[in-house]
């Protein structure tokens, strides 16, 4: 009856190269996934913040005056910079629920400007992750920035 | 030399079989991790094309007395009314089992709601007026929501 003869030295030198080459293909599997993850989860954040973005800019363009702009803001905003451009920051948790963490942070900076007839207000609003996000270096925290301008004529300005 | 072999034989496949093991938890592992993205991506995809869909066509209509809001089924639907070679059409957009339907239509006709055109699917749908120039739309899809203000250029109120 044949015996199976094992080599022993040739065989622990093939298994360390196979754990070696298993240990550096699982490493590199593993960032990807964390990637491909990470990636989803920016793309979430794109989403979501762009409706909260693109909402709050919606209702600033609807106001008549900058007052009303100022109150909404006042209102729906946690905190606010009186500095010169007047900058409101509201916080969001990890599921874009706003005040109940700070995972996340919309911050909106509105500039007035009088100019002939009415107030021109230079509007930036940005939303930005607290943390960086894990295993993804480009992009930094930022997620979605819109820049805008609202004019509020002093009378008149409507259009049918 | 049989005894010799022996340890080293039972460590070669103590190590195979944790490679093994390690083999199927990375497949197990990229399988979860692929079924969320799609998921999650199908969920992104429901919440943003209903939404943006609606901001389209409301830009789209934006002229005065062009766009209002009428009760169907008990929900608020969106109705865009439009005018071609003097005849009125009506475009629908509403909550019809499970998903939001669109449907184009002329204005004196009554239509069926299963005859409208299913855009995507969504748990929940709803239109509100909050001002005579602010809609706010609201979408939850497979547990997550979004909402959209959207102003309407046309209904501007002078100061």
């Amino acid at each position: 009856m044949n015996k199976i003869s094992l080599n022993s030295k040739v065989s622990l030198l093939e298994i360390i190269f196979s754990v070696i080459i298993f240990a550096a293909a699982g490493i590199i599997m593993l960032n990807c996934f964390g990637i491909a993850r990470f990636t989803q989860i920016r793309a979430n954040d794109k989403a979501a913040a762009g409706a909260i973005i693109q909402s709050d800019i919606e209702i600033i363009k609807s106001l008549k005056n900058p007052t009303e702009m100022h109150e909404f803001l006042d209102d729906s905003y946690d905190d606010k910079s009186s500095d010169n451009p007047i900058t409101y920051t509201k916080y969001f948790d990890e599921k874009w629920v706003q005040g109940r963490g700070k995972d996340y942070t919309v911050t909106i900076s509105v500039e007035e400007e009088n100019i002939n007839f009415g107030v021109l207000v230079s509007i930036s609003i940005s939303a930005k992750k607290t943390k960086p996000y894990p295993f993804i270096k480009k992009g930094g925290q930022d997620v979605y920035l819109v820049e805008s301008k609202k004019f509020f004529p002093l009378t008149g300005g409507a259009y049918e | 030399m049989e005894k010799q072999n022996q340890f080293p034989f039972i460590l070669i496949m103590l190590l195979y079989l944790i490679i093994v093991i390690l083999s199927v938890l990375i497949i197990f592992l990229g399988k979860n991790i692929y079924d969320n993205i799609n998921e999650e991506r199908n969920t992104n995809y429901n919440l943003r094309v209903s939404l943006s869909y609606i901001a389209n066509k409301l830009r789209q209509s934006d002229k005065s007395g062009s766009v209002e809001i009428k009760q169907v089924n008990g929900e608020n639907a969106l109705v865009l009314n439009e005018e071609y070679d003097d005849e009125q059409y009506q475009t629908w957009i509403y909550f019809y089992e499970g998903g939001i339907y669109e449907m184009f239509t002329d204005s004196e006709n009554t239509f069926d709601l299963s005859d409208g055109m299913k855009l995507v699917d969504a748990d929940v749908f709803n239109i509100e007026k909050v001002r005579d120039d602010l809609y706010r739309f609201y979408a939850a899809s497979n547990e997550k929501s979004s909402e959209l203000y959207l102003s309407i250029y046309s209904k501007v109120v002078t100061p």
